[in-house]
């Protein structure tokens, strides 16, 4: 009832974002100095065969002309054919994106639950030794790079103690069959248990470093809006009524204190989606992520716009479900 | 004689440790509670009132230090568990509090916050004591129970979340209840209905209530004794008749006077000159010495002992 259209309102706010979106887009790849033609060709080619592939890949076509080609193919999903490898941009990107997705939710659901376990705990065990270990931890986190803690990681587990892989999904000789491209997914699937545990090895480090960031950073709003929450009249009033302290923690003051914890969870999860460029990095994980810096890289115009509008798109459609959680959470919005 | 009391306090002191000082909050308290009698609490704001309340009820931070005798029904509270003490929160003593805009949980509705007292000391669950919350809004004078059992707080005024507040309290019939400033925050008319209300629910179920409020009137129209307290002390304990008629300490005196009267006529309404003291910086001798209008020369060096006048205790060195 009220929360359907509430739905439904929130839903026809996005099409001027997701619009406004992509010119800004579209606009700031056509900022980036350098020439595609240039890096496609080299410099040694004659007038005439320049043209021929400008002509060939619109580009000389006035601006607004190209932005309106572009878009328009874009919302039937077609990005374009990628300059670099001749594979349309969506194809390249739902190749990636299986990787990136695992990654990130993984690696969001290890920072969602310990984050909001650590961060209540600080909360209620403020100014005790449990609540410094937290601050110090979350501190840590959020300044560690992330890159750095990726090679460490891989030379303490991989190198020395050889517990864990150093890099890629699966190992080599291991095969799943591909459904959802989610290899956890299709392990169980086709229920091959060693390939599952093979994945989970792999996926390990990557998904720890991946969350490391997050977890901090929802450790720190979790305890700060905790500690809100906690001192509040109602709070007093469930003690009041004998409702036992874990309960009087994680039901009354937990769903309050939820709403910026889901913000930065929602915020998170948006970041991660597209492409956790460093972790992919440094573990050779094939994701969207390392497809775009490629991408970047060769001035590869149709797969750079169409990561970023599909990230944007990402953010647009999570931020829904975040204020829809908002709702759920809080009645207040709700009845607005 | 036997004691009849349902709930008596000796020598409660509250201590508060901060960084800095200890805060003696309440110094050495003793009132008893009879079962279906009011005892009024009465006293400026920062008298140690409500500490006294949340003591009774373990409610205070980990951070207070409290000794002294509670003792309820032959037990001593404060050497109760947690899990022990929870069993009896809400459920053979109760507790409303000043500001019903903020006492409900703002994310639950109604419904679910008097279910959850029905499920924790009844053992019973939410479909089994629907009826019964019906029953307990209608009592407290919820039009359209079984609607506005499903509304949230923000959706009712200040009036109906303070009578859901009372209807959550009483929802286990307890011996006990605790009523801090209950209608503090509500306009005059609202105050009339609620405490009727309060009057009425205590009589029928021959509840004791401790009523703690800065408002005479109020002490008035509810209680059977009266305590005044300043700065953490008793300063006067007897019977209601006796405290408007015939008021022992010069503080009592000065409280009443502060109520404004229809029959005279004055420019300016009455006050007690100063302010309550800060419980980390409290005078030598009698703590109220500063702003007594009998003061003699001993009330600033020697504080004065609780001493007896006609079965009524009072705490001057005038007795």
């Amino acid at each position: 009832m009220a929360l359907y259209k509430y739905f439904i309102k929130r839903l026809a706010l996005t099409l001027p974002t997701l619009i406004g979106v992509s010119i800004i887009v579209f606009l700031l790849i056509h900022m980036i100095p350098g020439d595609p033609v240039d890096i496609m060709l080299g410099d040694r080619v004659t007038d005439a065969a320049r043209l021929a592939l400008e002509e060939r890949l619109g580009l000389n076509q006035p601006l607004h002309i190209q932005y309106w080609n572009w878009f328009s193919n874009a919302i039937r999903g077609d990005f374009g054919i990628s300059i670099r490898s001749n594979q349309p941009v969506i194809e390249e990107i739902m190749s990636r994106l299986p990787a990136t997705v695992e990654l990130t939710v993984v690696a969001l659901l290890i920072a969602v639950i310990f984050g909001i376990l650590f961060g209540v705990s600080a909360a209620r065990y403020r100014n005790t030794p449990i609540d410094y270990s937290m601050i110090g931890f979350s501190l840590l986190g959020v300044s560690i790079p992330i890159f750095w803690l990726g090679m460490m990681l891989i030379f303490f587990f991989s190198v020395m103690l050889g517990w864990l892989p150093v890099s890629g999904r699966l190992a080599m000789g291991t095969a799943i069959p591909q459904v959802t491209g989610l290899y956890l997914v299709d392990a169980l699937i086709s229920g091959k248990i060693g390939a599952f545990w093979d994945a989970l090895k792999h996926l390990a480090l990557p998904a720890f470093s991946l969350a490391t960031v997050s977890l901090a950073l929802i450790v720190r709003v979790t305890r700060s809006s905790m500690l809100d929450i906690l001192s509040e009249d109602y709070i007093r009033t469930a003690r009041a009524k004998g409702v036992h302290e874990s309960k009087v923690i994680y039901t009354h003051a937990l769903k309050n204190a939820m709403i910026p914890v889901v913000t930065v969870i929602g915020l998170q999860l948006a970041k991660l989606m597209g492409g956790a460029i460093l972790t992919e990095t440094v573990f050779s994980w094939p994701g969207i992520g390392r497809l775009i810096i490629t991408a970047i890289g060769v001035r590869d115009y149709p797969v750079v716009q169409g990561v970023v509008f599909f990230v944007a798109f990402a953010f647009i459609a999570i931020n829904i479900v975040v204020d829809l959680f908002y709702a759920y959470l809080d009645p207040r919005i709700r009845y607005d | 004689m036997p004691d009849l009391s349902l709930l008596k306090v000796n020598n409660l002191k509250i201590e508060f440790a901060t960084d800095r000082s200890k805060i003696l909050a309440v110094d050495g308290i003793d009132i008893s509670l009879k079962r279906g009698k009011t005892l009024g609490l009465v006293g400026e704001s920062g008298c140690g009132k409500s500490v006294t309340a949340l003591a009774i009820m373990g409610l205070l931070p980990r951070h207070a230090s409290i000794s002294g005798e509670v003792f309820f029904k032959e037990r001593d509270l404060l050497k109760l568990k947690n899990k022990d003490m929870a069993k009896i929160r809400g459920n053979q003593i109760s507790m409303i509090f000043q500001e019903p805009m903020t006492s409900l949980n703002p994310v639950f509705n109604i419904e679910y916050q008097m279910a959850e007292v029905f499920k924790l000391h009844r053992g019973k669950s939410g479909k089994e004591v629907r009826p019964e919350i019906v029953d307990l809004l209608r009592t407290v004078g919820i039009p359209n129970p079984e609607r506005r059992m499903k509304d949230f707080p923000h959706q009712l005024s200040g009036g109906m979340r303070q009578r859901v507040m009372i209807a959550i309290a009483m929802a286990c019939e307890p011996d006990i209840l605790i009523a801090d400033e209950p209608t503090t925050a509500l306009d005059v008319t609202i105050q009339a209905q609620i405490l009727e209300l309060m009057n009425e629910l205590q009589r029928v179920h021959d509840t004791g209530l401790l009523m703690i409020t800065h408002d005479l009137g109020v002490i008035a129209q509810v209680a059977e004794k009266v305590v005044v307290m300043y700065a953490g002390h008793i300063m006067e304990y007897s019977g209601v008749k006796e405290i408007f008629s015939d008021p022992l300490h010069p503080y009592t005196r000065g409280l009443l006077k502060t109520i404004p009267r229809i029959s005279r006529k004055t420019k300016r309404l009455e006050e007690i000159k100063g302010t309550v003291p800060h419980m980390s910086n409290v005078p030598p001798g009698c703590r109220f010495h500063d702003r007594c209008s009998e003061r003699l020369a001993r009330c600033s060096k020697e504080t004065p002992p609780v001493s007896q006048v006609n079965g009524r205790t009072v705490r001057c060195w005038l007795y």
